[in-house]
């Protein structure tokens, strides 16, 4: 298996694994978080939106980077997600974009960098990186200490 | 509620995730990510490794003992100890091998079965495997987090 495709195994992985903690969050969906320093902590509603929304910004990002065709987002600027159900609708449809935007980077491009933006300067393999963290460390906020 | 098979491919993804992040930990294998102050969070992608990849071993067993079943043999044997993150990579794979030797045998209909497991009178199946999927994303997302 190439660099690439390692790393387009363990994005997709981590959204799986996004997916398993947005279902088992369907009861408590608008509740919110332990505090934190600056407030109530986000409720697995804020979480999945905020990460389905970066998980667009990474893809973009990476195809930016890459020099591929631009990623459309299915969800046409919604980001807002009244059940886990709506959200795993979403998070699937986000998948399947991201899987077929991403599928044609190979090895030699993991080192392109993003000339602009908020990420520029970063390497097409630093972005599939922090994508896999970024699901993962959310994906086990949504869980909360031990299941919340 | 998700199916036994549907918690075990969230599992099995989650497991993607931490291989993933061994693998981009090479390099700063047993460079802290913080302080002693900062509890696990403080730790090296080595002691974050050295406690989940052995606590694959933990889940299987409460799966195990709520199901019934003879728990798996554990292929590690004393204190674990990986000096580097080729050694973690070898350890999982044959920790995932022997939990799933049993788990792999988990029905739908004993995912509400119960056992008393990391300090809680009775968890059912479904929430330890829900937990695994929890642990290994925490520790992931742990060890590969650019903030440390």
């Amino acid at each position: 298996m190439s660099i690439a495709d390692e790393l387009r195994a363990a994005g997709a992985a981590g959204r799986t694994v996004l997916a398993a903690a947005v279902a088992a969050a369907a009861d408590r969906w608008e509740t919110p978080g332990p505090d934190e320093e600056d407030g109530p902590g986000w409720s697995p509603r804020q979480v999945t939106e905020h990460a389905l929304q970066i998980e667009l910004e990474f893809a973009k990002a990476i195809c930016s980077a890459a020099g591929l065709d631009a990623l459309a987002s299915p969800l046409d600027g919604a980001m807002s997600f009244a059940s886990s159900g709506d959200a795993l609708a979403a998070l699937a449809d986000v998948s399947a974009e991201i899987d077929a935007a991403v599928a044609p980077v190979r090895d030699d491009q993991l080192g392109d960098t993003l000339a602009e933006g908020m990420m520029a300067g970063m390497a097409v393999r630093d972005i599939m990186g922090i994508q896999v963290w970024h699901l993962a460390g959310h994906a086990s906020q949504i869980y909360g200490p031990m299941g919340g | 509620m998700p199916t036994a098979d549907e918690l075990r491919a969230s599992v099995a993804a989650a497991r993607t995730v931490l291989r993933t992040a061994i693998t981009a930990s090479a390099d700063n294998w047993e460079t802290p990510k913080g302080t002693t102050d900062d509890g696990e969070a403080g730790w090296s992608p080595r002691q974050a490794a050295e406690h989940a990849v052995p606590s694959e071993m933990m889940f299987a067993d409460a799966i195990c003992a709520a199901c019934g079943y003879d728990g798996p043999e554990n292929p590690l044997t004393g204190e674990p100890s990986f000096a580097s993150a080729a050694e973690a990579l070898a350890a999982l794979d044959i920790v995932v091998a022997a939990a799933d030797s049993k788990v792999d045998y988990v029905q739908d209909a004993e995912l509400g079965k119960e056992t008393a497991a990391f300090g809680f009178d009775a968890v059912s199946v479904a929430w330890l495997m829900e937990m695994d999927v929890w642990h290994l994303a925490d520790h992931s997302a742990q060890m590969i987090s650019p903030m440390g």
